[in-house]
């Protein structure tokens, strides 16, 4: 087996779905300055890029119509290159990079543009037009729970309090917080630029320009009170609140996966050797646990023990189902989101793995640390993690 | 003379002030709300944003904003705030200079509301209507240094708080005011703004006032005399004789207890000579509380009762007690006659069994009436220019008294009560001999009763008291409240509903049962009422005169079918129902009803199939069915459901779920509005509803709509035939829903049974998407689930609930 390489893993801020600054932005041009910057960074001619694989969760409407191709093409990328979307909802951007190393690895390509995109702004969860199915709903009501109600699972089967979810968020606010401070995402986040269209004067429109810069979503000023004031989302006398909830966000994250061969005759910087990548199944109505069940697999694929990782981006769908993943498989909870996680930081679905990816491995080679996983859970009950070995 | 009054100024946004703007905005008035100029930032919050100019007007803006927050809501829907304009007196007087009706609404100081007057009269337009809302200041103190020009069409409009809720109107003209102006105004404020217009004098506090609070007063009076507490005086002061459940002083305290006693304060200062002046100081324990600042609602609720928390943390409302000066728990003295009173529904029969007896209760009842027939028939010719029925009027409007003075006088018996008042030798006007009789026909007489009010009144002039003939306005019918086959009018009629011809070939279907609930009666006169129409009629117009047009249908009737089993009567009756409605819907003619009150369940229903909607603004209409267990059978699903397919029937490819959800969630969570412009907004209602804000006058002008449809050439509609319904994908698409609500514990899985019940009708069935269906099979879904549900324990658990306790069981 060949070794495949991350190269020049950048990402856009994340924005706040429904009021942020990408709140108006397509998600095919926002991907599309991302895949221009990642391009751009490396340095390669692109017309070497065999294909442009990009996750998206709803890949509908405005993210629609095959968007990694709309995407690529936008980016100015040449007409050669094809695109294809791939749906593995809040692991898509991790699932196509697992997919370019697969392609690396097996020989079949020496350089694959993989990513992820997602608008929660314009496109909502579940999409547009939801249509039930009688066999489900006769047979399998809980493949259709809806995700905050397999989070209650989650607290109820695992024992997480609600004290110990609303910490969990505060703490993922606050590393957020100093690390946006201290410009750690600097490196790995890319500013977009924005405008927004309204009524102007005499029929005519006024445009408004502006740049999204850093992420949207920490907040200075979360205090524990506020958090446990806040009333369960979900389940009436639950526990699981908006606040301790991962956002609802916009964003897009790139990164080039190449063969070794193509990294030496281009003189590239590679950033991290892919070392494995695993999904696993769970029961649906218990979600977020599926890390739980993918995280010994990717370990046993990379053929290294949980102790060797230095680093963990676990994304944060529910504060409840990180804590069951942390506590079930030992995981040092210091060495989880150092720079805080999705409570804070939000959840682009499609581009979370690609954006976690980015996270990971700028945050490893600031600590000088050798091996990190991203990991999450997935609707309908899976879970996915990858483990990457810094260079 | 008539008026056209599109932009109108307030000035003062006080607490009346922007309530009265925002009852103007509801009638499509444009309101220019001013008052003084502030340069300070502002302090509220939702302030924060105001620039240049606008932060002057920030008290109009802070008013504006208040009205979003009090309760019960001024505001019909937010959307009539778009009407309002605020501004200030620095900036704004120019407007005042397009607009056809100033209202000054300042703080009641004369001071004050002299200058104000000064500086409206530079900016206002010659002839335009100027006036002002005061309770308690002489409009000829107002008026006096004005120009005559001015004082000419000055004169006083006293709106009662809440303005949106109270009917009444007092109008209070000076020696100038030009009478002919005043009756313009009044004219356009019961047609435009529903109010009920009482002529009073230019003397202290005006009627409603002088009487309301003097009749309490007496009470205060006599309860320290009979040692009588706070709870019980309210507990025989209130609905036990047909006045306001708030009774004495528990009104007091909603009130104010400062303002409360600075009204007594008024009239004791103002009107050396009133009869019973020592009554109207404050006593001194009162003096007291007002002075340690308890002043009820305003200051915490603490007042003359006190809200508090027992050791449970659950509210309680506490008694002040004067003798030691703290607040204790509540002891309602009990009396002898209380459960032979308990069991007289009528009010008067019920105040004619306490005055039977003697205790310190039935004194105190018998002296509070006493001492008002008294203290109104004094001061009727000096208030009221002698007219009974403005008093009455007024203290039934202003102060939810269930009968005024004299209509109450006379109904206990003019003679008996006065016999009793001269043997007690309670002070009398010269006039007041036996034998009079104050109204004909006499009040809760069948007569009455029959009419809906009286044909006469008596008119006392110089101590001359006589019966003279009262107005009838042109727009009111005197719909029978009961079967009535003396009317001449009545076309059809039997124990449920009457059809009542209306004059100029329309006809009126008045419903009459109890609460006018829809029942096999009513279904089986409005068949007949279609047929009668067809032959002899132009159009057929559903109202009536009661304050609710229909609660629903009969729920009892329902349960008693379910408890016999008898799933084919329940099957008979949606039938006749369903086929009713469908005849009303299909006429040859136009068909228009008129929803006011209540108007729930079978009630709303009927309102959706008629062509046109004439709705009061206070209409509270809702699909309730669900809190029965049951769902809209009569149609009313059906309706929904065509409605949302015809919307979605204008979009290529369009998808009608959104309609439908909408449809899904009102009838699901039984959805009532808060009025008729939130009915339309909510999509229970049509579009094509019309609102009027007077509730007296929607029959008359459901009546005009439908001429004008007979004189245009009425097209009759045809039945739905081509609906191309979502099927089983939509309803599997709601049951997704339904399932994580049951397991979010938002509702319960019967919740969810109904819901899916109503889903399959409004998804047009469970066949495949895109299946066309047509208008039958939807009335045919509604009849089927309706008996599905019945036959369900947990649906007639629901509706025995419903019929104990009046509450929905969510069971």
């Amino acid at each position: 087996m060949k070794t495949a390489y991350i190269v020049s893993p950048l990402r856009s801020p994340v924005g706040k779905a429904g009021r942020g600054g990408f709140r108006t932005k397509r998600p095919d041009d926002l991907a599309a300055d991302v895949i221009r910057a990642v391009v751009g960074q490396s340095g390669i001619d692109p017309h070497l890029i065999e294909d442009v694989i990009l996750g998206c969760a709803m890949p509908e409407g405005d993210q629609g119509m095959n968007i990694a191709r709309f995407a690529l093409l936008l980016a100015g990328l040449p007409e050669s290159v094809p695109g294809v979307t791939v749906n593995r909802f809040c692991s898509s951007g991790l699932q196509t990079i697992a997919m370019a190393a697969s392609q690396v690895r097996a020989g079949d390509a020496d350089c694959i543009l993989a990513g992820g995109v997602e608008s929660m702004s314009l496109v909502p969860m579940m999409g547009f037009k939801p249509v039930g199915s009688r066999t489900v709903n006769d047979h399998h009501p809980d493949f259709y729970l809806g995700m905050g109600l397999t989070a209650e699972n989650v607290a109820k089967d695992y024992r997480i309090s609600r004290a110990d979810q609303d910490q969990f968020a505060l703490e993922s606010h606050m590393k957020a917080v100093t690390a946006l401070e201290k410009g750690w995402f600097k490196d790995e986040t890319l500013p977009i630029k924005v405008s927004y269209r309204s009524p102007g004067e005499n029929g005519s429109v006024r445009i408004d320009e502006g740049l999204v810069a850093a992420d949207e979503g920490p907040r200075a000023d979360s205090t524990l009170a506020a958090l446990a004031k806040l009333k369960p989302a979900f389940l009436q006398g639950g526990s699981v609140t908006a606040g301790n909830t991962s956002q609802m966000s916009d964003g897009a994250a790139m990164a080039l996966v190449c063969s070794e061969e193509f990294v030496r005759k281009h003189n590239l910087k590679p950033m991290a050797r892919f070392a494995g990548f695993s999904v696993a199944g769970v029961p649906p109505r218990i979600m977020g646990i599926g890390p739980v069940e993918a995280i010994p697999r990717a370990l046993k694929k990379a053929g290294i023990t949980l102790d060797k990782i230095d680093r963990f981006e676990l994304n944060e769908a529910f504060a409840s189902q990180a804590l069951a993943v942390i506590r079930t498989l030992g995981l040092d909870p210091s060495k989880v989101n150092p720079t805080g996680g999705a409570i804070a930081l939000g959840h682009p679905l499609g581009a979370t793995g690609g954006k976690l990816v980015a996270t990971l491995l700028h945050g490893m080679r600031r600590e000088r640390q050798k091996y990190g996983m991203v990991s999450m859970c997935i609707g309908t009950g899976m879970g996915a993690a990858g483990v990457f070995e810094l260079l | 003379m008539s008026l056209k009054i599109r932009r109108a100024a307030v000035l003062g946004a006080g607490v009346m002030g922007a309530q009265i703007a925002a009852h103007l905005a509801a009638a499509g008035v444009k309101v220019h709300l001013l008052d003084l100029a502030g340069n300070e930032p502002p302090q509220d919050k939702n302030l924060a944003k105001l620039v240049g100019k606008n932060v002057r007007s920030q008290r109009a803006f802070l008013a504006i904003e208040n009205l979003k927050q009090l309760k019960p809501s001024p505001l019909y829907t937010p959307g009539v705030l778009t009407n309002i304009v605020p501004g200030n007196f620095d900036d704004d007087m120019s407007v005042l200079a397009d607009c056809d009706w100033i209202l000054e609404a300042v703080v009641e100081r004369l001071d004050i509301k002299r200058s104000i007057h000064k500086r409206i009269a530079e900016y206002a337009r010659p002839h335009v209507p100027v006036t002002t809302n005061t309770s308690g200041i002489s409009l000829e103190d107002i008026a006096k240094e004005q120009p005559e020009e001015y004082q000419q069409r000055f004169f006083g409009t006293h709106f009662f708080n809440p303005p949106r809720y109270m009917r009444l109107l007092e109008t209070i003209p000076h020696a100038c005011t030009d009478a002919k102006l005043q009756s313009a105004l009044e004219t356009w404020i019961v047609e435009r703004l529903g109010k009920g217009i009482v002529h009073a004098n230019d003397t202290v506090n005006f009627i409603a006032n002088r009487i309301g609070v003097f009749a309490s007063q007496a009470v205060i009076h006599h309860m320290d005399e009979l040692k009588l507490n706070i709870e019980t005086v309210d507990n025989l002061t209130g609905p036990l004789i047909g006045r306001a459940k708030s009774a004495t002083l528990r009104t007091a305290d909603v009130v104010g207890l400062d303002t409360f006693a600075a009204v007594a304060r008024n009239t004791y200062e103002k009107a050396p000579n009133d009869p019973y002046r020592d009554w109207l100081q404050t006593p001194k324990w009162m003096q007291e509380l007002i002075e340690t600042g308890a002043l009820g609602q305003k200051t915490n609720s603490v007042g003359f009762y006190k809200k508090d928390k027992d050791a449970k943390g659950n509210t309680v409302i506490l008694a002040y007690r004067p003798e030691s000066k703290t607040y204790v728990e509540q002891q309602v003295k009990s009396f002898p006659w209380e459960a032979d009173a308990e069991k007289e529904r009528d009010t008067i029969k019920r105040i004619q069994v306490i005055l039977k007896h003697k205790d310190e209760g039935a004194q105190l009842v018998w002296r509070t009436l006493r001492d008002t027939f008294s203290y109104a028939s004094l001061l009727l010719e000096d208030i009221a220019s002698g007219s009974v029925q403005s008093v009455d009027n007024a203290l039934s409007w202003g102060f939810g008294w269930e009968m005024g003075p004299f209509a109450l006088w006379q109904a206990l018996g003019y003679d008996e009560v006065l016999a009793r008042l001269t043997q007690e030798k309670v002070k009398l006007p010269t006039w007041a001999k036996p034998g009079l009789k104050f109204y004909d026909p006499a009040p809760g007489s069948k007569e009455w009763v029959a009419y809906g009010g009286p044909v006469s009144e008596l008119k006392v002039h110089t101590g001359h008291a006589k019966l003279v003939p009262l107005p009838q306005p042109d727009y009111a019918y005197h719909l029978p409240s009961r079967e009535n086959k003396e009317d001449k009018r009545t076309v059809l009629s039997n124990r449920s509903a009457s059809l009542v011809d209306i004059g100029d070939g329309v006809a009126c279907l008045v419903f009459h049962s109890k609460m006018n609930s829809l029942d096999e009666s009513i279904t089986e006169l409005m068949h007949k009422s279609v047929a009668k129409v067809k032959t002899d009629f132009d159009a057929l117009v559903i109202g009536n005169d009661a304050p609710n047009f229909s609660a629903g249908a009969n729920i009892k009737m329902i349960l008693d079918a379910i408890h016999a089993k008898k799933w084919s009567d329940i099957d008979t009756f949606l039938r006749a129902f369903q086929g009713s409605l469908q005849e009303v819907k299909f006429a040859p003619f136009p068909t228009v009803s008129c929803p006011a009150g209540l108007v729930l369940g079978g009630g709303c229903e009927v309102t959706l199939h008629t062509t046109l909607r004439v709705a009061a603004a206070e209409t509270y209409a809702g699909l309730v069915e669900a809190g029965v267990g049951l769902i809209p059978a009569g149609g009313g699903t059906k309706e929904l459901a065509l409605r949302a397919y015809e919307i979605n029937s204008f979009a290529e490819k369009g998808d009608p779920s959104a309609f439908l959800q909408r449809a899904f969630l009102l009838i699901g969570m039984a959805r009532v509005s808060a009025s008729a412009f939130e009915a339309v907004e909510m999509g229970l209602l049509p579009q094509t509803t019309q609102i009027s804000l007077s509730r007296e006058h929607i029959v008359h002008r459901a009546k005009r709509a439908a001429l004008t449809m007979v004189a245009d050439g009425y097209v009759p509609r045809t039945p739905a035939s081509q609906v191309k319904v979502v099927g089983d994908p939509g309803i599997q698409t709601f049951r997704m829903a339904l399932y994580n609500m049951v397991e979010g514990r938002q509702i319960s899985a019967y919740d969810a049974e109904v819901a899916t019940k109503m889903a399959t009708v409004l998804c047009g069935g469970e066949v495949d998407a895109g299946t066309t269906v047509n208008e039958q099979y939807f009335l045919d879904l509604e009849r089927r689930v309706f008996i599905e549900l019945c036959q369900q324990q947990q649906t007639a658990d629901r509706i025995e609930h419903m019929l104990k306790t009046g509450k929905p069981l969510r069971n």
